[in-house]
This record gives structure tokens, C-alpha cells and sequence, in this order.
């Protein structure tokens, strides 16, 4: 009877807590919606990586491709018309990738059968490894399906057979056996194509041709990752890792302010707050520069040991700017939170929550690429993401005043939006 | 003649209740003056409302209705006169992590202490509750007296015109009582106001210029404790034993002296005499119906 009766009790405790109650029942649940989003968004109709194209080949074929990266539901392509503009997107982050159909391409193409390879360039932001290699494999899928659909294009098929028979004669001297043999093999590719044009009708191009055809490998995609020094060497990975940690100090800083005003609560020394000659904006005053000295120092800290790893600053007034905007902003989220932290147990469980929720839709663990548009748009309002995005940009993307205004202008606004709620729903006693 | 300093002028309020549409009414209407430089008790049982009236007194909780008034400075909504008032909240209000140095410290800069003044106060309050040997331990590690001391300091350390304490002797020893007690009178002695909460009436009649008792969020009544136990006492009890062993007489009289003179020229004689005076307690039991504390 004892022990049913304690196990009762704590089940009414629990319940009574919402906090508490809330990340028990309803977060997993978020959760498990949350990534059952994220793995069926992986499939179709999906997010999708932002990418910009630059078509240097400007021929028919290299716009066939271009077009077809356009219509990829896997990619968001915008045209860029030079180097430069691309560039500046991925510098900026605004695309993850710039692809190049370089000069040429159409050529290469043409003669695949002699041993051309079909060359694609892509510019990846450093900070987006992984998504580099989606990105390669896309590319290289895409050029296939080109090449498949060329077999049932009897125009093009023709087009690239005569190219590889060109190319041939300018290679390989009459007579000799390889070139018996490869004439043999276009003469055969030839009446494959007309048969099947013949056939035609059929909606070829599907995904099975690509993947038989993947044995060889007659696409070369370049990837390399976009340089921003004017020296263009290569910059040291602590550049990358280390906004990401700010992100995490930050989180870290706000988890504690929130569950100090909780504690405060639970001690009574917020009622001695509150009955003192200071009035309650000057004490959420206080307890904002608090954790704003907390935030500040925190980014800090981490830069410091960034650069004694081998960071090199970019910009030491953007790099000023984008940590005073993030330890603002993160005030602000702190501010917002602390109504939620009725207990110190509701604290920690907003400890643990809410940081894998904005680091995750920030981008901070799952790349945005492979989660669904839904998380996009939320993920454009993470103080967590933009303040990556701020001391990025004084760090090594070298963002100018005006480029700085949008991470910490969302910054600021989503930290005085939260500090707003939070002030209006504190609880003081 | 009383030089009001806080006024009270039908304050109520109301909390909800769960799983009720009836709210609790903690405060009804309550109006009571508190002259200066005077010690004056809210006497009261458990639930009466008293620390909601403190509340209220202090700013914190904001009425539902009417005022609460500081003679000269105005409503303690404003910061600056909460700057003039000093207060003790029924729960401990310390930090634990902090030396009970460092506790005043931090709430002297509250009230906009520095430098020397603050020093000299911070060690003069120390010194008022008794903790001064004790000043550079944490918190954390004070018997409930202590702490309960600490609590006190605070709220006299930046010498403050009104004090507000809030059960400050609960749970104490009667030396830490003693204590609290005796830094309750030297603050009255140098002019300040004291309005002071707790269900020991002893204590309230050893202490108290005046004493407002409260039930339900009303009050009461209204006096010294001789005013009261005169208007709400009733009679003194004088019980006679005489020799032989007869039953006890219970004599009820307003004028104990004339009643046991006029037993004593009967006879069989008098074995023995106790006279019990009404007090607070029989003040509460008639005027409530129930003691002070049940
Ligand atoms: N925050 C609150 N929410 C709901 N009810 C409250 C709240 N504060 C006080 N009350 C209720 O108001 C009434 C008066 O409470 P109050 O704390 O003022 O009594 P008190 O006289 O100080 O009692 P005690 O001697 O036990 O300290 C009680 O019935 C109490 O339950
Ligand atoms: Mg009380």
C-alpha cells in the first residue's frame, strides 16, 4: 500500500510541474513528430540545398543541365551571371554551393566515348562539408541522366557520336586495333540509339539507367572549398568549429540565467529583489547585463583559443559587432525563457531541451539541407544559427557593415521580441 | 498624540483558488494607522492575513483595493519610498552560497550604500543581530536561528525609517529571541517605526506600543494591550481554595482586590489565592470565539 502510495504521489508531482510534465510527455512526442518530419523531408519533396549556377559553357547542352539542376527537388538553384556574384552568395552563406558548368562542357560531353571526362566545378562554403558531399553525388547523378537521356535523344545521340568519331580520328592514327575496335563500338552505340528511338514512347529516363551506369565514371566533379582569403590559404578548422561552440557557450549562458531567476524564486531573494528601491526593469536589468557579461565573455573565451589554434581574424570591428549582437540576442532568448523555468527542474529540463531543438533547426547538428522546408523557415528565426552566421562573418567571411545588418538585425529583433514576452510573464513571487 | 507614519487605508485582496470559482479574501477591507517611532504588532492566527497586510505594506503585493500610505513619501509602488522602508519576509530571503557578509553587502548596494557608509553599516547590522563573529561564513552553514538573524539584518542594514518584519522569532531559541527582541527595541529607541507580525502574544505584550488583531483579513480590534484587555478581556478570575478541602470558588470580578478582601471576612479561612489577569489570549478568545493558537 506504502509504495503504491509514493508512486502516486510522484506521478501527481510530475504532474503538477508543467515543466517538468511538459518534457516527460510532450517533448518526446515533438520529438519523435520532429524527426519522422525530418527522415520522410529526406525523401521527396524535401528541403533543399541552396545552390547558385554559373553556366560558363553557354551551349546547348550545359542549359539542358542547368535546367535539370533547376528542376532538382533536392536542389534550390538560383543563376548567378559571373564568379563573383556566386561567390558572394556562398561567402555570405546565403547558398551552400556555387556550381560551375565550365567551359567546354558540351564538348567533353560529346566525346564521352573516347575517354572525355564530363567536368562540373563546384565552390562549397567550408563550414558545409557534409553537404559537400551530397552535393558531388547529385551533380554526378544528374550528368548521368543527361547522358542516359541522350541514348533515346536520337538528334543528340548523333551529335555525340560524331564528336567521338571527330575526336577519334584526331587521337588514333587509321589502322591501328584500338581504333578498329572503338569505330565498332560507336557504329554499335549508333544502332543501339536508333533502335531505341524506335521503341520510343517510353519514358526512359528513370533512375535504375543511372545507377547501371555508374560502373564507369565518366563525370568529374570538382569540388573545392571557397577560399576568402586574398592569399587564398587554406584557413584553419578551428574557424569552423569554434562559432559553432559560441552557439553552445551562449546556450549555455542563457540556461543558467533562467534557472537563476528560478532558484532566486524558489530562495525568496527575488521578493528582496523586488522590494528594494529598484524597480523591476532595473532589477531584469541587472540580471540581462549578468548574462550579457556571461555571453560576451564566453565568445570570449572561445575566440581566444580559436586564434591560439590558428583562427585569424577577418575583421576585428564585424567580429566586435556580431558578439555584442549575439550576446544581445541571447539575453533576450534567456529573458524569454525564464517565465518556463518555474522550477530549478524546469530549468534543467529547458536545459536540455531547448538547445537541441535551436541547434538542430539552426543547423548546429542536422545540416539544413536534408530537413524539411518547414524547419527552413524556423530555422531563419535561431538565434542560434544567425549567431554562427555574425561571428562567421567577422571571423573569415569577410562580411562588410551592410552584410553584417541582417544576422544581427534578426539577432537583436528576436532577442527584444523575447525579452518583451519574458518580462510580461515573469512571476516574482 | 500619534504622528501617522503608515497608513493603511481599506486594503483587500483576493487569491484564487484552485478548482474554485470563490476566490480566498486574505485581506477584507483592512484600515489601521501606525504612528512613528512606534513598535506595533499585527497579531494574528495562521492564515489571518498577515503577511499579505505586509505585502501590501512593502510593495509587493499590489491591493485590489484602497491604499497603502507613507506619511511624507507616498505609495511603496514607488522604488524611492520601498528605499525608506526596511524588510524581513517571512521566509528566509538569503543567499546560501553567499558569506553572511556578502549577503548584506549585496543588499546595502540595493539600497545605494558605498564605499565607508556601506562598510560601517554592513558591520553595524553584524553587530545588531549578533552575527559579526560569524560574518565570513556562508550562509549555507547557519543554524535556522542564524539565518533567521541574517534574514533580520538585511533588513536593517541600511537604516531604514520603517522596518517591516514578518515573523522574525519564528523557530528561534529564546536567546536568539531575546536577541531579535532587544534590536527591535533599540530601533524604536532611535525613532524608527516598527510594524512587526507573530502569533506569540507574550511577546507581542512585552514589545508592542500598540497591537491591531486580525482574523479573516479583518480587523478586529485596536489598542495597547491594556486598552484591549480592558475593552475585550472581560473579567480577572480569582480563584480561592480554603482549608477543609472544599471545592475551588471561582470569583469573576473587574476589581480583583475588593472581591478577595470581601472573601476573606468569611470563613473557613483562606488555604490559598490565584489571580489570573486577562491577557491577549483572552482577548483573542472573546473576541474570536477560539485561541490564539489552535
Ligand atoms: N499566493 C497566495 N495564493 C493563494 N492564497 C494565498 C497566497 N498567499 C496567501 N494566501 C492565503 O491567504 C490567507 C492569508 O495568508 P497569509 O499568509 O497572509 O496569513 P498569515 O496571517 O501570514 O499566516 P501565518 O501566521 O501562517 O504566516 C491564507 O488563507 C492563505 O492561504
Ligand atoms: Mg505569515
Amino acid at each position: 500500500m506504502g509504495v503504491l502510495a509514493i508512486a502516486m504521489n510522484d506521478i501527481r508531482l510530475l504532474l503538477r510541474d508543467k515543466a517538468a510534465a511538459f518534457f516527460t510527455f510532450l517533448f518526446p512526442l515533438l520529438f519523435a513528430m520532429f524527426f519522422t518530419f525530418v527522415f520522410r523531408g529526406g525523401g521527396g519533396g524535401g528541403g533543399a540545398m541552396k545552390v547558385a549556377v554559373l553556366d560558363e559553357d553557354g551551349t546547348r547542352g550545359s542549359a539542358r543541365l542547368v535546367s535539370e539542376i533547376e528542376a532538382d527537388s533536392a536542389l534550390k538553384a538560383r543563376r548567378v551571371a559571373d564568379s563573383l556574384e556566386g561567390r558572394n552568395l556562398v561567402r555570405r552563406g546565403e547558398v551552400t554551393a556555387l556550381i560551375i558548368v565550365p567551359r567546354g562542357f558540351s564538348e567533353a560531353a560529346d566525346s564521352m566515348f573516347t575517354g572525355g571526362q564530363i567536368p562540373l566545378e563546384a565552390v562549397v562554403d567550408p563550414s558545409r562539408g557534409a553537404e559537400a558531399a551530397m552535393l558531388t553525388g547529385k551533380l554526378t547523378e544528374l550528368a548521368f541522366r543527361q547522358m542516359s537521356s541522350a541514348f533515346t535523344d536520337r538528334s543528340r545521340m548523333q551529335e555525340m557520336l560524331e564528336g567521338s568519331r571527330r575526336r577519334l580520328a584526331t587521337v588514333a592514327p587509321e589502322g591501328e586495333p584500338g581504333r578498329e575496335a572503338f569505330t565498332k563500338f560507336l557504329d554499335g552505340a549508333d544502332a543501339l540509339s536508333q533502335e531505341l528511338s524506335r521503341r520510343s514512347g517510353d519514358e526512359s529516363t528513370n533512375d535504375a539507367t543511372s545507377s547501371d551506369t555508374a560502373a564507369f565514371n565518366p563525370v568529374n566533379v570538382k569540388v573545392s572549398t571557397l577560399a576568402i582569403d586574398k592569399t587564398g590559404k587554406p584557413r584553419s578548422s578551428a574557424d569552423f568549429a569554434f562559432p559553432q561552440g559560441i552557439a553552445w557557450g551562449l546556450m549555455g549562458s542563457v540556461v543558467g540565467f533562467a534557472s537563476s531567476i528560478a532558484s532566486e524564486r524558489r530562495r525568496g531573494t527575488l521578493v528582496r529583489l523586488a522590494i528594494s528601491p529598484l524597480t523591476r526593469g532595473q532589477i531584469l536589468a541587472g540580471k540581462a547585463l549578468g548574462c550579457f557579461v556571461t555571453c560576451v565573455l564566453v565568445q570570449v573565451l572561445l575566440l581566444a583559443v580559436a586564434m591560439a589554434m590558428g583562427s585569424q581574424v577577418g575583421s576585428w570591428p564585424m567580429l566586435a559587432l556580431a558578439v555584442f549582437c549575439a550576446a544581445a540576442g541571447f539575453v533576450g532568448m534567456a529573458m524569454g525563457l525564464a517565465p518556463f523555468a518555474d522550477s530549478e527542474e524546469g530549468a534543467a529540463g529547458i536545459a536540455r531541451a531547448v538547445p537541441m531543438v535551436l541547434a538542430m533547426i539552426g543547423g548546429g547538428t542536422i545540416p539544413l539541407a536534408f530537413m524539411p522546408p518547414f524547419f527552413e523557415t524556423l530555422s531563419s528565426a535561431s538565434p542560434f544559427k544567425w549567431a554562427i552566421v555574425a561571428v562567421e562573418g567577422g571571423l573569415w567571411r569577410g562580411f562588410t557593415l551592410r552584410e553584417m545588418l541582417v544576422p544581427c538585425g534578426i539577432l537583436l529583433g528576436v532577442g527584444a521580441v523575447c525579452f518583451a514576452i519574458g518580462v510580461r510573464r515573469l512571476r516574482w513571487e | 498624540m500619534l504622528v501617522r507614519m503608515l497608513e493603511l487605508r481599506s486594503i483587500r485582496k483576493s487569491f484564487a483558488r484552485r478548482g474554485s470559482v470563490d476566490r480566498l479574501v486574505a485581506v477584507d477591507g483592512l484600515s489601521l494607522a501606525v504612528g512613528r517611532g512606534e513598535v506595533f504588532g499585527l497579531l494574528g492566527p495562521n492564515g489571518a492575513g498577515k503577511s499579505t497586510t505586509i505585502g501590501m505594506a512593502m510593495g509587493l503585493v499590489t491591493p485590489e483595493a484602497g491604499e497603502v500610505l507613507y506619511a511624507g513619501l507616498g505609495s511603496p509602488s514607488e522604488a524611492a519610498v520601498r528605499g525608506r522602508l526596511g524588510v524581513a519576509p517571512q521566509s528566509l530571503a538569503i543567499y546560501d552560497d553567499l558569506t553572511g557578509m556578502e549577503n548584506l553587502v549585496h543588499f546595502a548596494r540595493l539600497y545605494g550604500l558605498r564605499g565607508g557608509s556601506l562598510t560601517s553599516a554592513v558591520s553595524a547590522a553584524l553587530e545588531a543581530v549578533g552575527l559579526a563573529d560569524r560574518a565570513g561564513d556562508l550562509a549555507r552553514t547557519y543554524s535556522g536561528g542564524m539565518k533567521r538573524r541574517l534574514n533580520l539584518a538585511a533588513a536593517i542594514v541600511h537604516n531604514p525609517d520603517v522596518v517591516l518584519l514578518d515573523e522574525p522569532t519564528a523557530g528561534v531559541d529564546p536567546q536568539s529571541r531575546d536577541a531579535i527582541l532587544g534590536m527591535v527595541r533599540r530601533l524604536s529607541s532611535e525613532g524608527v517605526t516598527v510594524v512587526y507580525t507573530t502569533h506569540y502574544m507574550e511577546e507581542a505584550q512585552r514589545l508592542c506600543d500598540r497591537i491591531g488583531i486580525i482574523d479573516h483579513g479583518r480587523l478586529l480590534a485596536l489598542g495597547t494591550v491594556d486598552e484591549l484587555v480592558a475593552l475585550h478581556g472581560g473579567e480577572t478570575l480569582v480563584r480561592i481554595t480554603r482549608a477543609g478541602g472544599a471545592a475551588e470558588q471561582v470569583i469573576r470580578t473587574t476589581d480583583p482586590v475588593a472581591a478577595l478582601r470581601s472573601a476573606m471576612e468569611r470563613s473557613p479561612p483562606i488555604d490559598g489565592v490565584r489571580i489570573e489577569r486577562p491577557d491577549l489570549e483572552s482577548v483573542f478568545l472573546s473576541l474570536t470565539g477560539r485561541t490564539l493558537r489552535d
